[in-house]
C-alpha cells in the first residue's frame, strides 16, 4: 500500500483534524445536494403578491413524492423563486383545494379543508435591504374541525377572522396533494 | 499507532465531522440553562390526554423566554425528547382548550409561533390521535410588526 507510509508519516493531530474536516464538508455537501434535489423537485402551483407589491406568497408541491411528500408555503421578495428551505408552512395529505389570501398588508391567510399541518410558523421576516425589513404574519384557517383526519364543517362565523381586502390578493390552489386518493 | 486503530480513529472522526452540525444544535438545546415551569395542564373530555403548557425562562440574558405546549397521556410527564405541538416566543395569554376528545385549541393574544404541528403524535402515515388548531386574536396582529426586536 502506497498510502500507508504517508499516513504514518503525517502528524496524527493534523491527520485527525483533516478527517474531521472532511466529515464536516461531507455533511455540508449532503445538505447542499438535499436542498438542490428539493429545489429541482418542487414546482410552483400558486403565487400571490401582497397588497403593497413587495412580497410573494408561493405555494409549491413536489413533482416526485419519493423525495419529499409535502407541499410548502414560502414567502419571498416579489418575483423571486421559492427556496428549498425556510417554509412557513409544510402540509401533507391535501386532498381538497386550498386558498392563499392576503387579508391585508402583512397578513396572509391559508385556508384549507383537508390536510395535515406538519410544520408551521406564523411569522416571516425579510432582512432584505430593498424591502427594508418586512414582517408578515401567517394564519391558518381550517374550514373543518379535523382537517387531517376529517371532521365536521365549522360554522361560517368562526372562520371569518378579517375582512379580505381588494382582489386579486387571493389565489385558489387546486388539489395539490393526492396522497389520500392514490 | 497500529493501523487498525488509526483507521478506527479516522472513521470515528469522520462520523463526528458529519454529525457535528446536528450535535452542535442538540448541545445548544441541552446545555443552555433554563428554568422550566409547568403553568397549565388541561385534561381532555375523555380523560385520555393532557395538554401541558410549559414556560421556559432561559438563565442566559441573550436568550428568549418561550412557551411550549405538549400533548401527553393523562397524568404523564413531558419526556425530554418530546416535541412540542407549539413552541412560541413573546407569548402572552396562551391557553389550551379541548373542543372535544380529539381537538385541542390553543388561544393566544400574542405570540411568535416558532414551531407548530397540528397533529399529535406527528408520526408519518399514522393517523393522529389529537388534532390541534391555533386561535389567534381575531383582530390585529398577534405579534408587533413595528419595533419588534
Amino acid at each position: 500500500m502506497t498510502t500507508e507510509p504517508r499516513a504514518a508519516a503525517m502528524a496524527p493531530p493534523i491527520a485527525f483534524f483533516t478527517i474531521f474536516l472532511v466529515g464536516l464538508l461531507t455533511a455540508a455537501g449532503i445538505k447542499a445536494i438535499h436542498d438542490y434535489a428539493i429545489d429541482l423537485n418542487q414546482h410552483e402551483v400558486a403565487r400571490v403578491t401582497s397588497p403593497d407589491h413587495q412580497i410573494d406568497a408561493v405555494f409549491v408541491q413536489p413533482k416526485i413524492r419519493l423525495i419529499t411528500g409535502e407541499s410548502d408555503l414560502y414567502l419571498v421578495p416579489k418575483g423571486e423563486p421559492a427556496p428549498s428551505w425556510g417554509a412557513v408552512l409544510r402540509i401533507t395529505k391535501m386532498t381538497e383545494p386550498a386558498s392563499v389570501t392576503w387579508t391585508r398588508t402583512g397578513m396572509l391567510e391559508f385556508r384549507y379543508s383537508r390536510g395535515c399541518v406538519q410544520k408551521f410558523s406564523n411569522f416571516w421576516h425579510s432582512d432584505d435591504a430593498v424591502l427594508g425589513g418586512h414582517y408578515v404574519e401567517v394564519r391558518l384557517a381550517p374550514s373543518v374541525e379535523l382537517p387531517c383526519t376529517g371532521g365536521p364543517t365549522l360554522p361560517v362565523m368562526s372562520l371569518k377572522a378579517t375582512e379580505p381586502s381588494k382582489a386579486p390578493l387571493s389565489r385558489l390552489i387546486s388539489r395539490t396533494n393526492a396522497e389520500g386518493q392514490s | 499507532m497500529p493501523s487498525h486503530l488509526r483507521r478506527l480513529n479516522f472513521a470515528i472522526l469522520f462520523a463526528l465531522g458529519i454529525a457535528s452540525p446536528f450535535l452542535g444544535r442538540a448541545l445548544a438545546v441541552f446545555a443552555m440553562p433554563a428554568r422550566q415551569q409547568e403553568v397549565a395542564r388541561v385534561t381532555s373530555p375523555d380523560s385520555r390526554h393532557d395538554a401541558v403548557t410549559i414556560r421556559y425562562q432561559p438563565l442566559l440574558p441573550y436568550m428568549r423566554a418561550s412557551v411550549e405546549v405538549y400533548v401527553v397521556p393523562r397524568g404523564g410527564q413531558v419526556a425530554p425528547s418530546a416535541d412540542p405541538v407549539l413552541l412560541a416566543t413573546r407569548a402572552v395569554g396562551v391557553q389550551s382548550t379541548w373542543k372535544d376528545d380529539r381537538l385541542l385549541e390553543i388561544h393566544y393574544s400574542r405570540a411568535r409561533v416558532e414551531g407548530f404541528t397540528a397533529i399529535w403524535p406527528s408520526i408519518a402515515n399514522n393517523p393522529p390521535m389529537v388534532e390541534i388548531r391555533l386561535s389567534p386574536p381575531t383582530t390585529g396582529f398577534s405579534f408587533a410588526a413595528e419595533g419588534d426586536s
